[in-house]
């Protein structure tokens, strides 16, 4: 008979994992590796056991470590290249078992890789999300969340604070992630490096979970169920510090008040603000934002050190207390009133600076749409148009349902890019899109009176007054075009004595009619018009994947009649299959075909025909009803959760000014609307690959 | 079992004849197992593996056919083409059943991994007369986020009764139920998590699943040098001791389909250290098979390491 089994100090496969790390890699998630007692373990389970007591430079950490690493970049490459479902499935049960043998043993190239190219890593597993138990975008988002400590001393600490904000917001019905992304966010801010500043993570946690309430309105048990798990994991001044925070978010212009802070409060017996502990860091003082502002108009040189203390200031409070909503407002406010102000010989620099505190606001809220109007406002002013076009049509990209976008980024088209006839299909595709909306109408009018196209511009402005006789811009607009253009001074004048009728007090129209009636022109005369001249060398750095902006001027021109932008779809998704957002728009232009599970409304719609659990794809169901609604020729019905005045950033107005938009239009601009809305979700990080 | 593919025998036949004890014993579960029937065994021979060999082809298997990729799978486990292995249907709902759960994962998941001893301990404390809740839930929630449908292996309530009250429970649960890849090394420490439900909870969950219990056989035991099918005819399976002295009656165990565990489920919690006490596993095996043989009154059933492998 055989001698009992030692329990071997370096197991045997160890050798083979040596010899041949990627293939003993893809045989341990496999389950067909040569691990003999281990053979029934999960494979996490079976990888510590297996590595235990290993030195951390020993030869089979290494290649573990070369395993883990080369044989996810394999898998990303099948999956991304799958054409057939089942496979696709396959794959992303591997990689998942993967990621989870990675999470267990954390081997540092592995992981530093995924960090430091997460923008390339996400882009591939993002629509890997088949149900709620098999889910990569979680499960990588868990992995990055639970090993930020090993990348602490390689980058910005705290840098992902505004990513777990965003999961945490958006984790439930009336979000884009489903309840179990909650715990994600959470975890994400609870394990944010410390660094030198910080004694733990304690308000951001806090601000997480308000931000997850506020938003996903849960209910009381729910709430406070949750509420209770995190406080058991901080046992200092807990109530001190969910008082102080509460204080903070229920201010105007952060959340407001929202319920579930008064079941906070009761459930920790706060009975006023008193018990809020004196917080350990403080925004900058007002007086400081307020001095700026007034002083707005001075030359840079002495504005711009108080411009930087003052961001300084507020970025140092937002990282260490995950209050985010002092340094976003104040970025965003200084930035706009930056450009307003100032000595033209200036303008370029102020851009720039500009710039600076856009990108700033948006690595703490990617998703804050006045900080992308101010970035591409500062480029614009920097001289750095080609740059603001793509800003421009990123912001498109991402906030579908508001038409200011496309008619900002048509005004760039026309007067600082020399392409109006492009800015002529935006504003029709606007105006197709958005029916309800003035301001495409009257902009475009204005433009074809600018290309010399004056009756079509006059036909326009006479159907904007039919239509929205309360407009006062389309009087004055169309009474200019009569006075100074078609030499139609009388026309000018009834136009202008209709408008008044409407609004009698509405000053700028009463001013152009004491000039119509004195025979003078009604608007300054415009320079003859010149192709602007546009630089031709090596774009700026903008720090983001520029490739999502391009494929979504690419579609904007393919589905308005231009198949140029085939060839140029064709190529960004064969430069990297990897990007989301492009595998969406190659599929949705029928450039190529990537399988059912990849692109957001595709899914949505597969699930809402399955009829999935609610909380897992709540969202995604409810866009794939209203994409069914439209297809059926059905009214739209309320948004599932109403507009919040007091909460600006709250996912639920989007959804509600999508809804709105929804209510006019023909079905296949409506049908555009909601898989651009459904499709605004790809491809959201900032950081460049 | 026999299978028709020659690739898939031949590789059974080199493991039989291996002098490794592991590898032999893989060898044996396949040659012996008699609940895989002739619809099941052609389901896995015609499987679309990518993998090569028989090794391979029972981890993909396992992970596609048994565990699936979606939450809603319908493992082959419970299907008709295993209906050889179909457990009993007239179990009484009202009887409890046994399952342990390794826990290390989950505290990891959960963002204790570097402190799981603190976090064990934590949850231990929570197990207490007043149950902590909110420490028990988000450790449970982790197992809802593992993928697919697997089956679970368990055992009755009443045949481990007595062990779960001793002292030593713990390792007294792992050996008894032939838990052999929980065997920890020295220094290594484990973290383990006894859960206790009902028939009815599982078949009140798997209401979408006719047959929800089942025999388990060698194509979802992954490949365990631990696991021993049983002679068919009662339909039952039991689960090889790994402690061949302590002369112990076999447990009857089973596979039934996944549960979403609720907090009430988790009774306790234990901490193992390393190292397992040594296993001989060609001895342990044998003892069960002496056993098998007299329990099903078979006594040409399987053969004994000790003796010569079968061709």
């Amino acid at each position: 008979m055989a001698a009992p089994a030692r329990i071997p100090r370096r197991h045997p496969w160890l050798a083979a994992l040596e010899a041949a790390p990627l293939d003993e890699m893809r045989a341990l998630v496999g389950g067909y590796a040569e691990i003999g007692r281990f053979q029934g373990a999960e494979p996490g389970d079976a990888a510590e056991s297996l590595l235990f007591g290993l030195d951390g430079d020993d030869p089979a950490r290494r290649a573990f470590d070369d395993g883990c690493l080369e044989l996810l970049r394999s898998l990303r490459a099948d999956l991304l290249a799958a054409q057939d479902d089942t496979r696709r499935l396959r794959l992303i049960a591997t990689i998942d078992r993967l990621i989870s043998v990675i999470r267990r043993t954390v081997p540092h190239d592995t992981v530093r890789d995924l960090h430091r190219r997460y923008a390339w890593w996400f882009g591939a597993f993002e629509t890997a999300v088949v149900d709620r138990s098999l889910d990569l975008r979680r499960e990588f988002w868990r992995l990055i969340a639970l090993t930020q400590w090993v990348i602490a001393t390689d980058s910005e600490p705290r840098r992902l604070l505004g990513l777990w904000l965003g999961v945490c917001a958006q984790a439930g019905e009336h979000g884009t992630l489903g309840e179990t992304y909650l715990d994600i966010g959470l975890i994400g801010l609870r394990k944010l490096p410390l660094g030198e500043e910080q004694s733990s993570n304690e308000e951001a946690v806090c601000h997480g979970l308000a931000l997850w309430a506020a938003r996903q309105s849960p209910k009381q048990a729910a709430f406070l169920a949750r509420a209770a798990e995190i406080e058991s994991l901080y046992p200092s001044n807990w109530p001190g510090v969910v008082a102080s925070v509460l204080a903070v978010l229920e201010r105007p212009n952060a959340l407001g008040r929202f319920p579930a802070a008064d079941w906070w409060r009761q459930a920790l017996d706060l009975v006023s603000e008193a018990a809020a502990e004196a917080p350990s860091f403080e925004p900058p003082p007002k007086e400081w934002h307020v001095g700026v502002l007034r002083d707005i108009g001075q030359p840079l040189g002495i504005l711009r050190p108080r411009v930087e203390a003052l961001w300084s200031g507020h970025r140092g409070y937002a990282d260490a207390t995950g209050d985010i909503f002092y340094a976003v407002r104040t970025a965003c406010n200084v930035g706009m009133k930056l450009l307003k102000a100032g000595d033209r010989s200036e303008r370029a620099q102020r851009g720039a600076l500009a710039v600076t505190l856009a990108r700033a606001a948006l690595d703490y809220a990617p998703t804050d749409a006045y900080a992308w109007a101010l970035w591409r406002n500062g480029l614009a002013a920097q001289g750095a148009v080609r740059e603001a076009e793509l800003v421009g049509w990123e912001s498109i990209r991402r906030f579908p349902e508001d038409p200011q976008w496309r008619t900002q980024l048509a005004s760039l088209l026309a007067e600082d890019l020399g392409r109006p006839e492009e800015a002529e299909r935006l504003l029709r595709d606007t105006a197709a899109l958005f029916p309800d909306n003035a301001v495409a109408r009257t902009q475009l009018a204005g433009l074809l009176a600018d290309l010399g196209r004056l009756d079509e511009a006059r036909a326009l402005l006479v159907d904007a007054i039919a239509t929205w006789p309360k407009t006062m811009h389309s009087y004055a607009q169309l009474a200019i075009l009569y006075a100074d253009r078609l030499d139609r001074r009388s026309d000018a004048i009834a136009v202008l004595e209709q408008g008044l009728r409407q609004d009698p007090g509405y000053r700028p129209v009463a001013r152009l009619l004491d000039k119509a009636r004195g025979s003078r022109p009604l608007a300054a005369k415009k320079p003859p018009a010149r192709r602007p001249v546009v630089a031709d060398g090596p774009m700026l750095d903008l720090g983001f994947d520029v490739r999502t902006a391009e494929a979504r001027r690419a579609l904007f021109r393919v589905e308005t009649g231009d198949p140029a932008g085939l060839d140029e779809i064709r190529r960004i998704v064969e430069d990297d299959p990897g990007l989301a957002y492009a595998r969406y728009v190659a599929e949705r232009t029928g450039v190529k075909s990537f399988g059912r599970l990849d692109t957001a409304v595709a899914f949505a719609f597969e699930r809402a025909r399955r009829q999935a659990p609610a909380p897992l794809m709540g969202f995604a169901s409810y866009l794939a009803v209203l994409g069914g609604r439209v297809l059926m020729g059905e009214d739209v019905g309320p948004p599932p959760v109403p507009a919040n005045q007091d909460d600006e950033g709250a996912y639920s107005n989007r959804v509600a000014v999508l809804v709105e938009a929804l209510g006019k239009g023909g079905a296949e601009a409506k049908l555009r609307l909601v898989s651009d809305f459904a499709a605004a979700e790809l491809s959201l990080t900032i950081a460049a690959a | 079992m026999r299978f028709t593919r020659d690739d898939f025998a031949g590789d059974v036949g080199a493991w039989r004849r291996s002098g490794d004890v592991s590898t032999r014993a893989r060898g044996d579960n396949f040659a012996f197992d008699e609940h895989v029937g002739p619809d099941r065994l052609a389901d896995f021979e015609t499987f679309d593996f990518q993998a090569r060999g028989l090794k391979g082809a029972c981890g993909e298997y396992f992970q596609y056919s048994i565990v699936g990729v979606e939450r809603t799978h319908v493992p082959s486990t419970f299907t008709s083409i295993n209906e050889r292995a179909w457990r009993y249907e007239g179990m009484e709902d009202n009887q409890k059943i046994v399952r342990l759960e390794r826990i290390d994962d989950a505290l990891g998941r959960t963002g204790h991994a570097n402190e799981r001893d603190a976090a064990f301990d934590r949850l231990n404390a929570a197990m207490g007369f007043q149950r902590d809740e909110s420490v028990i839930r988000p450790i449970l929630r982790q197992f809802e986020a593992y993928t697919g449908a697997r089956p679970a292996f368990a055992c009755f309530h009443r045949d481990v009764a007595k062990d779960l009250k001793a002292p030593d429970w713990l390792p007294r649960l792992i050996a008894r139920l032939g838990l052999g890849h929980h065997r920890l090394q020295r220094g290594q420490r484990g973290y383990f998590a006894l859960m206790i439900y009902t028939v009815g909870e599982v078949r009140e969950q798997a209401r979408h699943i006719a047959h929800p219990f089942a025999v388990p056989t060698v194509l979802e035991s992954r490949d365990s040098p631990h696991f021993y099918p049983a002679p068919y005819g009662r339909r039952e399976g039991y689960a090889v001791d790994l402690d061949h002295r302590a002369a112990r009656v076999s447990i009857c165990e089973f596979l039934h389909a996944r549960l979403s565990y609720q907090p009430a489920h988790l009774v306790k919690v234990g901490r193992l250290n390393g190292p397992a006490p040594d296993l001989d596993l060609a001895a342990a095996r044998d003892a069960h098979l002496r056993r098998l043989r007299d329990c099903f009154d078979r006594p040409d059933f399987g053969a004994l390491m000790a003796e010569e492998a079968m061709s």
